[in-house]
């Protein structure tokens, strides 16, 4: 497989009250074209701001350095942060070449727009289709993202949708434009279990259909496990393990990895309570 | 002997047009350093459930009793009193807490409302609690803000402990917090179970820490009380349609050494 | 120090705050510069302004030194314009912070007392108040903060509402908090932020209402104000327009200022809030 994004010594520091504090510091990682790649750690550990930095949110105060690389076929140029002026083509455009699905689908979403508006924008503004063909090809996307009834659905508010519905608006959204890289950034942790398994089982089918690469990042290496090809494990800002998912399930090579294996509270692990006789 | 009994508890709300019960004829017991966890999806009525045990909204209907007394019977200054031996920790330690409060004034508070040191004790009682939850003593000084998520949870811990309550409501209490922290929360939890014989009311949407630290299991969905019993046993084997979602999405590691 | 830096950061603050330092340093040194009293008669009449460097601004109709009543004037309107602002904060956030922490019948009370308040045009309140209880310090002061109350409790009720609802009020009633400790000890100090923003334009407000009721001689009598200034010149202000003009621009400046470094204020705790 060939490097769909290669990520080099990326280096980035957030200035707060004129303090500069890393977040990442000095991450390099190859995204594989059609892979499904998990990037979990804990809080502080820099994953967010990986998926930002790659996806271009980062705030305008945030300092970065090392580069991006998008070996696309399109332009091979690959991007450096260092000197601002950026060739135009050469950058992804979030939307059109890369997807991403935020953890509050309430905050991602317009509030006093209708779903089905929402996403035919990013169809209109990213295919160059009319609205009448746009719309179409929104309900054809509410479909895809199983949400019932999807000719009502589009002239429904956030509002009016469950937590889960609403973030399968925002993957739906997400997919418009037929991006190459869906990101989630921890897309189903507002959410409870079952909703859970439901969405990560709606993203498993749409990269698979699309052929999309994926970036799935998550605080739960189960979950992580559950749906990534590789697993990258994050830390303080610093890359500690990167391998297949079953290398990193059964044989970690990091403590730092074992560590969180150790700490997964699953249906199989041996109960707190039964180790201290605890009963009443 | 119960420390807690809930019997019929029905929270009846208003959505649009149409009323809904949000918790529905639910009754449960618990007793003496005992932990009972309720577990449900989202909008299942586990934090109504909480709050209407904690009186922090009054029920439509339904009866609770608490060390053997009806507690909704009590009002004003007699609630505030009895409110020392029903505690709770919320899931956010960083919403829990008043933005512009000291470690040791949300210690401190407990201590004075009840009268349960006189003011020259107060650091001297601060210091205790901070260490017996795992905390340096010196953190009284700080800042809420200011401290680790899990050293919040700490003192959230250490602040339901200060009236020397006999139940403790926990709601998602160690939900928002990183996974090797999480450990040793639930672990300083167990602990003061043995020591102080708390009664905890564990809410959790995850059913493997449930698993690991609940004595029995109340499964609720839609604001009624689906299955209970047994904490291993029904997550090892659940009846209910519920039950059987709720552990059939839970991520799982396949690992195949152990 | 940090948000100190942050509020100088912007030019209109640094104006605003230079302009108000200006003043308060006229309030201030005006009893020293000159410690005489004001309205008493220093040189000849009408004496125009630059003519006689003993009084740089010259002498209104009765040959009083318009220097002297400029800086004994600044006084007034900053302690007038201050204090009432003071006050009509402390009153809104106390009716505001009842109101949305009690809830019901109560809430509802005090929210119709607002709202009959604020149909009354406060200007008029303000001069229906000082004809009844008669031109002193201490009324025009209370009679502009009647009028200026209701905007800070509004304010303060719809903060209380949010703040009612989060988890650390729970909290509170949970470990057993008196109810009138929660809305004042845990609820109003969270609640006041957004209070106080209000406090530069109340300030401004109550500055030139100031000035129009001692325009309209509804003044303390025995204080120098601009108001009254510029209503002594008002009669020459063909032959003498400089008496109506310096403390017209004096007036302008000051509301000038307040805005400015309260705009600065709100701004550097905008940054500050977004960061967090």
């Amino acid at each position: 497989m060939t490097a769909l994004l290669s990520i080099r010594d990326l280096r980035v520091a957030y200035r707060r009250d004129g303090v500069e504090v890393a977040a990442l510091k000095g991450v390099s990682l190859d995204v594989l074209a059609g892979e499904r790649l998990a990037i979990i750690g804990e809080s502080g550990s820099g994953k967010s701001t990986l998926a930002l930095a790659v996806a271009g949110l980062l705030p305008q105060s945030a300092v970065i350095g090392g580069t991006i690389g998008w070996p696309i076929p399109k332009s091979q140029t690959s991007h450096s942060f260092a000197p601002p002026s950026r060739p135009r083509d050469a950058i992804p455009l979030l939307g059109r070449d890369i997807g991403f699905v935020f953890q509050d689908p309430s905050s991602s979403l317009d509030p006093v727009m209708p779903v089905g508006k929402q996403i035919a924008e990013v169809v209109r503004t990213h295919l160059k289709l009319s609205w009448r063909d746009s719309y179409t090809k929104a309900k054809t996307l509410l479909q895809r993202v199983r949400l019932p009834d999807p000719d009502s659905a589009l002239h429904t508010y956030p509002h009016q949708l469950s937590g889960g519905q609403k973030q399968r608006v925002a993957i739906a959204a997400a997919i418009a434009a037929a991006p190459k890289i869906l990101i989630a950034d921890e897309a189903t942790s507002a959410l409870d279990t079952i909703v859970q398994a439901e969405i990560v089982a709606l993203i498993r089918r749409l990269v698979a259909e699309d052929g999309m690469t994926l970036i799935f990042i998550s605080h739960d290496i189960a979950l992580a496990a559950s749906l990534a090809d590789r697993i990258a494990v994050l830390r303080h800002g610093e890359l500690i393990e990167l391998g297949e998912t079953h290398q990193i399930i059964e044989a970690p090579r990091h403590t730092y990895t074992r560590a969180l294996l150790e700490a997964h509270l699953g249906l199989d692990a041996k109960p707190l309570l039964g180790r201290q006789g605890a009963s009443a | 002997m119960t420390v807690l009994a809930a019997s019929s508890l029905t929270k009846r709300y208003r959505r649009g047009d149409k009323p809904f019960a949000a918790v529905d004829n639910v009754s449960f017991e618990i007793g003496p350093a005992e932990t009972l966890a309720l577990a449900g999806p989202s909008g299942s009525g586990k934090s109504t459930i909480a709050r209407l045990v904690l009186r922090l909204i009054e029920p439509d209907a339904g009866r609770v009793d608490f060390e053997g007394a009806d507690f909704l019977a009590l009002s004003g200054a007699a609630l505030r009193a009895r409110r020392a031996r029903i505690q709770m920790v919320f899931q956010d330690p960083l919403a829990a807490f008043n933005p512009r409060a000291t470690v040791a004034r949300v210690l401190d508070d407990p201590l004075r409302i009840h009268g349960i040191a006189t003011r020259a004790e107060r650091p001297r009682r601060i210091a205790a609690l901070l260490e017996r939850v795992g905390l340096d003593a010196g953190l009284a000084a700080r800042a809420i803000h200011e401290i680790s998520g899990g050293q919040r949870q700490r003192v959230a811990i250490a602040r339901a402990i200060a009236t020397r309550p006999s139940l403790i409501v926990l709601d998602e209490a160690v939900s928002a917090l990183d996974v090797s922290v999480r450990g040793q929360i639930l672990e300083l939890l167990l602990d003061l179970q043995r020591q102080e014989r708390i009664a905890y009311l564990f809410i959790s949407h995850d059913l493997g820490v449930i698993r690991a630290v609940a004595h029995r299991v109340v499964i609720l969905d839609a604001g009624r009380i689906t299955e209970s019993g047994d904490a291993r046993s029904v997550i090892a084997n659940p009846q209910s349609a519920i039950g059987k979602a709720l552990v059939a999405a839970t991520p799982r590691l396949t690992r195949s050494r152990p | 120090m940090n948000r100190l830096r942050r509020f100088f950061h912007t030019p209109e603050a640094i104006a605003g705050a230079s302009i108000l330092a200006l003043l308060i340093v006229m309030a201030l040194v005006a009893p020293l510069l000159f410690s005489g009293d004001p309205q008493a008669i220093a040189g000849p009449a009408l004496l125009p302004p630059f003519q006689d460097w003993s009084l740089p601004l010259g002498t209104d109709r009765l040959g009083r030194d318009v220097l002297a009543e400029l800086f004994h004037g600044a006084r007034t309107s900053l302690a007038v314009g201050l204090a009432a602002a003071a006050a009509a904060l402390f009153i809104g956030a106390l009716v505001g912070t009842l109101a949305g922490f009690a809830g019901g019948l109560i809430d509802e009370m005090l929210m119709r007392v607002t709202d009959a308040f604020q149909t009354v045009p406060s200007f008029l309140l303000a001069l229906a108040f000082v004809s009844i209880v008669g031109p002193s310090l201490g009324a025009v002061v209370a009679a502009i903060a009647l009028g200026a109350w209701t905007g800070p409790a509004r304010v303060a009720r719809a903060e209380v509402l949010s703040i009612r609802e989060r988890d650390y009020v729970a909290g509170a009633r949970v470990i057993g908090m008196h109810p009138l400790e929660i809305a004042f000890r845990e609820v109003l100090p969270n609640a006041l932020p957004p209070v106080l923003a209000l406090s530069s334009v109340i300030v401004a407000a109550a500055i030139l209402t100031e000035a129009a009721l001692s325009f309209l001689g509804l003044g303390d009598p025995n204080r120098v104000t601009w108001g009254g200034m510029i209503a002594e010149g008002r009669a020459v202000l063909r032959s003498a327009p400089f008496l109506s003009v310096v403390p017209g621009i004096a007036l302008v400046l000051t509301v000038l200022g307040v805005y400015l470094a309260g705009e600065g204020v709100v701004e550097s705790t905008a940054v500050r809030r977004s960061l967090s």
